[in-house]
């Protein structure tokens, strides 16, 4: 509740409100309002001003009717007042309102045409009081007041002088010039003064309403405008710690994502921690077993070479120690491949250019691959060489060829070979515990094959996992694979989907970036004619045999049973120029069988094929008629050498 | 005169056939089953050849060739290995070092340890 003064009027209950009493001015602290206020009245008035002179105008006019029928003898001067004096002067100060000086004169000028509209009231009372005894005109003073009090916004003090100047007038003229009667005087005296102490009042209270209303107004504006200022430093600081917070929830979305990619970092490098050490472990353990087993054949070789050497020819315990012996021999083979995967076996290292390496093993693998299977080779010239052996790195591309052939048997697809150089920074170094900086060649080996899930992948390099059927494979090629890599301080990727095909990425350190130095080590290929028998008891080695002998311009057959093989040589013995044979095989060793084709044809050449050299005796080669021994795994440039010395021989000889 | 081979091997068929092979071929055969029992056996026989595996428990293979050498550097030895943490290369590459005059990769063939020996023996 705003508390009241002793008028009931509200108050602000602030102590600076002070008005002059009189004049009703702002007074004390609030007095630089004033000019303000009374800008704001002038505009706040002069509408209602330009209504109540208009007004004027027309109440003024009506009473020219009155004048007609009560004082006809008087209408002329009256009417002369009325439309000549009074209203010309208020249309004048009506059409003055609207000039910009106005604002200056307004007061005074309302305080002038309300004292002269008085005034001339006041003269038609003394004439119709003097000439026709009407002492009513008067009361035509109750409307100036009226009017002059309120609706013509005349502030108080003017309004109050003009009232009083207007009572002081009547009682000049009432008295002297018309001599009114006592009682009449009296009785207008009492109607007037009490109506000026009213329009007093009235127009006090006016004033001081306005006036508050103003001060409050203000007040509220000052008020709206701390408020505002609050509001607009409330807003200012929102926005600062908006912007904070949008900084800090960047930084902290960063530092989230920041810490995943440590997370997921950190959780392939423990996986891949842990892939090592199982390698290791698992070489290790191969390295144990590859030891005791070489114990273990050592006897079982050695007592059935000694059996052998006992039994005659004749003896139905020969081909049963045999057997004993080739199963020995292939376990011999099997340590071998064990400990190549666990690192245990040197090879020859030499630089090597791998696009030269895999050049020659794709002339190979061409050759041994159904046409529906597109080979893409995209090997860059200058990688420089590697620090590696021959025999290994070819192990390795036909290794991974092979088996993108396998994942696309069938329903064909394309492989791609890529080689080229890659520099490994400290970037990418974070993806792999084994790796160090420099400069690697990439090899990448892709298929459009079957693909491998998650798991698989894992698991590709352990030895003896395989995806291929029993039988079919030892599941050492891939660890071997990685054996070899892992020698040579290399690391291999594996990239896979399911149903879309894999991609093998192997990276070997750059020994040297000298590429045209280095001599070719690829021999050239050499060619030939002939008829050639092909033997070994491993299909896939047919068949690979086959593509390379006939991809060199040979004819050839190819037989997967020594007994079989017999069979086809006796029914032809002349058909064939050269017989190729493995030496493990089951039923009947190599040697045997080339005995038992010499004894069909003395003259027939023999190459003998072997994962054993050892288990053949060194004068084999002359013991069985042999003209040569190469060993596995068949490396195309060596074959096809060897196959042309020894058919040229062959020629020669018969010449 | 026969020639007296002594063979030290943790493995007891190895010992057995080794013996076997070489009295075939008529050698006069000894046989420990580890370094510390060759070397007992070195200091009471004199012997004109030694085969000694490398890996074994008690008195490993080096150790035993560089005793055997110290005692006597003229003593000739053949050693044998299957491979184990590293490769059998590098075993009887070291063997070689010490002072063995032939090495045998497990496993190998008769002929192969006779010609070793011949060789060794001259």
């Amino acid at each position: 509740m705003i508390p009241g003064n002793y008028f009931g009027m509200p108050t602000t209950g602030r102590d600076d409100w002070k008005l002059n009493r009189l004049t009703l001015a702002f007074a004390g602290e609030i007095r630089q309002y004033e000019k303000a206020f009374r800008d704001d009245y002038y505009s706040h008035s002069l509408n209602p001003m330009r209504f109540s002179l208009v007004l004027s105008i027309f109440f003024f006019g009506i009473f020219a009717f009155l004048d007609a029928v009560l004082l006809p003898d008087l209408k002329t001067m009256f009417w002369i007042i009325r439309f000549g004096i009074i209203s010309p002067l208020l249309i004048v100060v009506i059409l003055f309102s609207y000039s910009p000086s106005f604002k200056k004169y307004m007061q005074p000028v309302l305080a002038a045409i309300m004292y002269i509209t008085g005034l001339s009231i006041i003269v038609m009372t003394i004439f119709a009081a003097n000439q026709a005894g009407n002492y009513t005109y008067y009361a035509g003073l109750f409307l100036i007041f009226i009017i002059g009090y309120t609706f013509i916004k005349a502030r108080f003090i003017y309004a109050t002088i003009v009232g009083w100047s207007i009572v002081a007038s009547y009682e000049v003229g009432a008295i002297w010039i018309s001599n009114t009667p006592v009682e009449i005087l009296i009785n207008n005296n009492f109607f007037f003064i009490s109506a000026n102490v009213i329009g007093m009042f009235i127009s006090y209270f006016m004033e001081q309403s306005v006036r508050r209303d103003f001060y409050m107004r203000i007040l509220l504006e000052k008020e709206q405008e701390k408020v505002q200022g609050a509001n607009n430093a409330l807003e200012k600081r929102v926005q600062e710690r908006t912007r904070q917070l949008t900084l800090a929830n960047k930084d902290l979305k960063k530092e989230i994502e920041i810490r995943m990619r440590h997370e997921k970092e950190k959780t392939r490098l423990e996986s891949q921690l842990i892939q090592l050490q199982k390698m290791e472990t698992i070489g290790t353990l191969a390295g144990g077993i590859a030891h005791d087993f070489n114990n273990i054949l050592t006897p079982i070789l050695g007592y059935t070479e000694m059996a052998l050497e006992e039994l005659s020819e004749e003896s139905t315990l020969r081909y049963d120690i045999e057997q004993i012996n080739i199963a020995a021999l292939r376990g011999k083979d099997l340590v071998q491949q064990i400990l190549t995967f666990s690192r245990q076996v040197d090879f020859d290292k030499k630089p090597l250019r791998m696009d030269l390496v895999v050049t020659e093993v794709l002339k190979l693998m061409r050759a041994s691959f159904p046409s529906n299977i597109e080979i893409r080779q995209e090997l860059d010239k200058k990688c420089g060489t590697v620090l590696a052996d021959l025999t290994q790195m070819h192990q390795v591309i036909m290794n991974l060829c092979t088996n993108a052939y396998h994942a696309m048997m069938g329903k064909g697809g394309v492989l791609t070979v890529r080689l080229d150089l890659q520099k490994v920074g400290a970037k990418h170094l974070k993806g792999d515990v084994k790796i160090q900086k420099g400069n690697y060649v990439r090899l990448s080996i892709s298929d459009t094959g079957h693909g491998m899930d998650k798991r698989t992948i894992e698991r590709i390099f352990e030895p003896f996992f395989t995806q291929k059927e029993v039988g079919s494979g030892s599941g050492l090629g891939l660890s071997v694979v990685h054996g070899i890599v892992s020698n040579y301080n290399g690391t291999i990727r594996v990239e896979s989907e399911p149903g879309k095909g894999s991609r093998f990425i192997i990276y070997l350190p750059q020994h040297s970036d000298h590429y045209d130095e280095i001599k070719e080590i690829v021999q050239e290929l050499k060619k030939g004619k002939g008829s050639i028998l092909f033997v070994d008891d491993e299909k896939e080695i047919t068949f690979m045999g086959k593509r390379m002998l006939e991809s060199l311009g040979y004819t050839v057959d190819i037989r997967t049973d020594s007994q079989d093989a017999l069979k086809v040589f006796r029914q032809d013995p002349y058909k064939y120029d050269l017989l190729v044979t493995d030496q493990a095989m089951p039923k009947m060793l190599g040697t045997e069988l080339i005995s038992e084709i010499k004894k069909i044809r003395p003259d027939i050449k023999s190459i003998i094929i072997t994962g054993y050299q050892d288990s053949l005796p060194s004068n084999a080669m002359d013991l069985y008629g042999i003209e040569d021994i190469i060993s596995k795994p068949l490396i195309l440039s060596e074959f096809s050498v060897l196959i042309g010395k020894v058919l040229t021989q062959n020629v020669k000889k018969a010449s | 005169m026969m020639k007296r081979i002594l063979i030290i091997d943790d493995d007891h068929h190895i010992l057995l056939m080794m013996k076997k092979m070489l009295e075939r071929v008529g050698f006069e055969i000894d046989l420990a089953s580890n370094g510390k029992e060759g070397l007992d056996l070195i200091s009471k026989v004199p012997f004109d050849l030694v085969i000694t595996d490398i890996i074994m428990p008690e008195k490993e293979g080096l150790e035993t060739i560089r005793e055997m050498k110290r005692i006597h550097s003229e003593f000739k030895i053949i050693a044998m290995s299957g491979g184990g943490k590293i490769s059998a290369d590098n075993y009887l590459e070291t063997a070689r070092i010490f002072g063995a005059s032939k090495i045998l990769e497990k496993p190998f063939t008769k002929k192969q340890l006779v010609t070793a020996v011949q060789d060794v023996l001259g």
